[in-house]
């Protein structure tokens, strides 16, 4: 299975072009903002890489032991919801579930965890259990990493983050 | 079948036991279920227990036993979300087998991760010791 992976680059926020300053000051400030920016990018493809992987690995994993498929919609819409996780929160361990959805689970404990499904249609299923307090739902992904799991995973990491 | 008896459910899949604990995916019933089976285990030997798991669960499944996860019907029938509550059912064959009931149809998936996540938050998981 193939499918195509867009990379969020950085918008430039330098222009050498344009600069002329040639002050020491200037051009260390020069420096440490192009170190900035290389680093910044070299982040992002890790982490992109990092999803790609945990993705692909699972889905051979899945079919291999288990011989259980998912459906292509579920592996593009998993990529997605995958890219819009905000850089500051710990990616999921992603699972082939049974019934050929993807579920994403932040798993630091039996009361500390969350679990999203991931099926072809714009809802994003979720159960979460932070201490005693049981949640579970169902909320619509637009490309945009979602509320009120954004709420579940800084409760879950809160405590280090 | 007394509040307080204690039941097994035999731990099959190395991802679903991690780091000393259970994971609540093995404690969320088949898709096209809405029952989880475990075995009744109150009164047999640590070793018993592991003997009736490789015979009546593993060998027929073809798999090995990693762990398991023991609880009572009291910790069962403490688990209520969405109108819907656990409990432990008595079926055999095969023997000490019991079913947890009480789970909906797989059209309310979250209702069934959150149950199954407020069960293993109950249980005492047990490492399978490692066997010469």
């Amino acid at each position: 299975m193939t499918f195509a992976y867009a990379l969020t680059q950085p918008a430039a926020v330098v222009g050498p072009t344009y600069d002329a300053a040639v002050s020491p000051a200037a051009l260390s400030l020069r420096r440490t903002i192009a170190e900035t920016l290389e680093s910044h990018q070299s982040l992002v493809a890790r982490r992109a890489d990092e999803i790609v992987g945990r993705l692909v690995s699972e889905l051979q994993r899945a079919s291999v032991e288990d011989g259980i498929h998912a459906t292509s919609g579920a592996v593009a819409r998993a990529a997605s919801v995958l890219r819009s996780i905000p850089s500051e929160y710990p990616l999921p361990t992603v699972v082939v579930e049974s019934d050929h959805e993807i579920g994403l689970d932040w798993d630091e404990g039996v009361r500390r965890v969350l679990s999203v499904s991931i099926g072809d249609g714009p809802m994003l299923g979720y159960a979460a259990l932070i201490g005693a307090e049981p949640s579970h739902g169902r909320v619509a992904f637009t490309g945009v990493f979602p509320t009120t799991l954004s709420y579940f995973v800084r409760r879950i990491y809160g405590h280090q983050r | 079948m007394t509040d307080t008896e204690r039941v097994s459910r035999f731990i099959l899949d190395k991802n679903h036991f991690k780091a000393g604990h259970a994971k609540f995916r093995a404690f969320d019933p088949p898709p096209a279920e809405i029952a989880l089976s475990v075995s009744r285990t109150e009164g047999l030997s640590d070793s018993q227990v592991w003997d009736h798991g490789d015979v009546h669960v593993a060998r027929p499944s073809g798999r090995q036993i990693v762990a398991r996860g023991d609880f009572t019907r009291e910790d069962a029938r403490a688990v209520q979300a969405g109108g819907c509550q656990l409990d432990i059912e008595p079926e055999e064959p095969p023997p000490l087998h019991a079913n947890v009931i009480g789970y909906p149809s797989i059209e309310q998936k979250e209702l069934r991760k959150s149950l199954a996540q407020q069960l293993v938050a109950k249980v005492v998981a047990v490492a399978r010791p490692s066997q010469t």
